[in-house]
């Protein structure tokens, strides 16, 4: 939980919310559905919409405030816009060292709610407000995609080998166990696309390959400098593959709809621009729906990318997309590659990158030079 | 077959436009698997065993008039009204649906687009103002098809929004306050009903009474009453709600005043019985006491006071 800050303006307290997640259907949550829940916890986000078969849930609301407002009520109020869903319940005060703290259990039910259900706390001394918490949103199902945010992709580290502590989940472990490698060593990453819990395509590093452990990826870890060149070589090499996946998964979805339309075109029933517009609305009602992992605003910053010239028109871009996959897909890779490059573009990514060129270049020409400084990588996508 | 197929949201969307939806039929192929159900919440069986009665019978007048228990005078003027309570009673009390399951555009679709009697009512009631034969309007595709939005859902549907009237003005198990609501006419289904502060339970019910009942004489008679909590915009038309709104604003909640917990245990047994019409077999899941809408009373009439509304009187 965050701290709170002092006195604000006009005599209001900064106070706080927190809502923990405790049970789900009156069972203890495992600490997957607590790593799920957890995701978006910094942000005030309780993300219940990527569990599955659930009904109820018990949650924890807690409330702070500065002892200096001398609050002596703390009401919580919780909405649901798409069910009219309202209520509101005093909390019980428990007092704490330099805060004034309150806490209530309240069970969520699923059939009440849809979509995102708010929760505030409204703090009061002698009925006047001496503060107001920020909004902690839950969000019990996938009426509302998640937003894109600063990485397209989740890290997750395993062992790929049998009998490890840390072996790949389940469903993944006989394909790679069986199938391809017996000893799990072979490879050094597998992907998982996004399904209903998972909303991010998962990059799956595999520490069992010589050399390979979490540490090697973590920014705080010191690495030799020698190693830091080929670390973010190999992380762009992951990431890479990851785009390749996402893109072409994107892209088989998209090819698959329009199907009907593209029939009335081709006996001109309709004209190209009524195709247009007609597929542009059919791809973005698909990735709006909630039974679609992927997002459309997604949809359309990749599309950006392969059409960068087309930046005044969303609807040309997302039928260009559509319009290659019916036919010209290799076209489509064509236009990937390049567009991974301007995301990825190694001269801009990785410190110090021009430096090194030059090095080398010194190094054709005679001139050895110092390149002995660090080019730290620093990599997002 | 007794409980509503669903049908997939995508498919309607896609395949339906204004040459083809009255033909349409629907094919095992455009149902939502039960995993795809799961993840939109709409998994639990609905039973609309007599659905086709209920829009056969929405279609005759005496029917609905007996079924209200009101006075020929007090029902010919406010016969689409009226109409619209009889549809929004009797799904709310035959479908049993859980909030979250009427927040879904598939419910209503998959009633709309399998219920030949349902396209039926929906012309009927499209028509019901109209007396010129030759003025009559054909159905179109945006009269049925819900649309994932919240306002479609809530005020527009004829069939969604009725029900959505009655879940948020019953009172628990008695369905008379529900009444009141559409007694007052759309001013208020289609108007107050959109704002925030009708999630709350007493203010939706005491506003329904209010407005319905006050001095004995029936709200929709008195247009300087009904406006007793607007503000007038810009166009002249009552903003409603703006000063229910504004008094929240600065009170941050109305005093004393409990909101209830809503017991989802007893919705749910409520849920699992047969459907049977009276005006108290709502779902006994809360209960706001007459008391506590006593308070919620003096809270409109001191707000009117402070707009010199009582002086009119």
């Amino acid at each position: 939980m965050s701290s709170i800050k002092s006195i604000g303006r006009y005599g209001v307290y900064s106070s706080d919310i927190d809502v923990n997640l405790l049970k789900l259907d009156s069972k203890i949550i495992s600490r997957e559905v607590n790593s799920i829940w957890e995701t978006g916890h910094n942000q005030k986000k309780g993300l219940l919409n990527n569990v599955l078969d659930w009904s109820s849930a018990d949650l924890e609301i807690i409330g702070l405030i500065d002892k200096a407002s001398q609050c002596d009520r703390a009401v919580l109020k919780i909405n649901c816009n798409w069910t009219n869903f309202y209520n509101q319940i005093d909390l019980n005060k428990t007092d704490n060292k330099n805060q004034t703290q309150f806490n209530i259990l309240f069970t969520l039910d699923k059939s009440l709610v849809s979509s995102e259900v708010t929760f505030s706390i409204d703090f009061f001394n002698n009925e006047k407000l001496v503060g107001e918490s920020k909004v902690f949103q839950v969000f019990v199902d996938n009426r509302i995609k998640p937003e894109i945010d600063s990485s397209q992709f989740k890290w997750e580290f395993y062992n790929f080998e049998k009998d490890s502590q840390n072996e790949i989940p389940n469903e993944f472990r006989s394909l790679i166990q069986d199938e391809f490698s017996t000893k799990g060593q072979q490879f050094i990453s597998f992907f998982a696309t996004p399904d209903e819990i998972n909303n991010k395509l998962r990059i799956f590093v595999n520490e069992s390959f010589p050399g390979i452990d979490e540490n090697l990826f973590d920014s705080k870890d010191k690495l030799p400098e020698q190693l830091i060149h080929l670390r973010d070589l190999l992380e762009m090499y992951y990431r890479s593959n990851a785009y390749m996946v996402q893109f072409m998964n994107t892209t088989f979805t998209i090819k698959d709809l329009g199907k009907k339309l593209k029939e009335q075109y081709e006996r001109e029933e309709i004209s190209e621009q009524d195709l247009k517009v007609k597929v542009y609305e059919e791809i973005k009602e698909e990735f709006n729906s909630e039974l679609n992992q992927l997002s459309f605003e997604l949809i359309n910053f990749l599309s950006l990318k392969l059409f960068p010239k087309d930046k005044t028109s969303e609807r040309d871009r997302i039928y260009k997309w559509w319009n290659l996959s019916q036919g010209d897909v290799n076209q489509l890779i064509e236009r990937f590659n390049l567009a991974f490059q301007t995301v990825f573009d190694p001269a801009k990514k990785l410190k110090d990158f021009e430096k090194f060129a030059k090095s080398l270049v010194d190094m054709g020409d005679g001139n050895t030079g110092n390149n002995d400084e660090i080019m730290e990588g620093e990599i997002d996508d | 077959m007794t409980n509503l197929e669903i049908l997939s949201y995508q498919y309607l969307k896609r395949n339906l436009n204004d040459d083809n939806f009255m033909d349409y039929k629907p094919l095992q192929d455009h149902m939502l698997e039960i995993s795809d159900l799961k993840k939109i919440n709409l998994h639990r069986e609905i039973n609309i065993k007599g659905i086709q009665k209920v829009f056969q019978d929405a279609q005759k007048t005496e029917k609905v008039r007996n079924f209200l228990g009101l006075s020929k005078e007090d029902f010919i003027d406010y016969e689409t009204t009226f109409t619209d309570a009889y549809v929004g009673l009797n799904l709310h009390n035959l479908l049993r649906l859980s909030p979250s399951e009427a927040s879904r555009p598939e419910v209503w679709n998959s009633i709309i687009f399998s219920q030949p009697h349902a396209l039926q009512y929906l012309h009927y009631r499209k028509n019901l103002e109209i007396v010129d034969e030759s003025k009559k309007k054909k159905l179109t595709i945006n009269d049925l098809f819900v649309t994932s939005t919240m306002g479609n859902i809530h005020q527009t549907n004829r069939l969604s929004w009725p029900w959505w009237v009655v879940e948020v003005t019953r009172n628990g198990s008695s369905y008379i306050s529900a009444l009141d609501a559409f007694k007052s006419t759309t001013y208020f289904t289609t108007r107050y009903i959109q704002s925030f502060l009708m999630h709350q339970r007493p203010i939706a019910i005491a506003l329904a009474q209010y407005f319905a009942e006050f001095d004995n004489e029936p709200k929709r008679f008195n247009k300087d009453r009904r406006d007793v909590l607007a503000t007038s915009g810009t166009d002249g038309l009552g903003q409603y709600s703006v000063a229910l709104k504004d008094y929240f604003i600065e009170h941050r909640l109305f005093k004393n005043i409990e909101i209830p917990t809503i017991s989802n245990e007893a919705f749910q047994i409520w849920q699992k019985n047969s459907s049977s019409f009276s005006f108290n077999s709502g779902p006994e899941d809360f209960k706001v006491s007459q008391e506590s809408l006593e308070k919620v009373f003096k809270i409109f009439d001191e707000i009117g006071l402070k707009r010199g509304w009582l002086k009119t009187i």
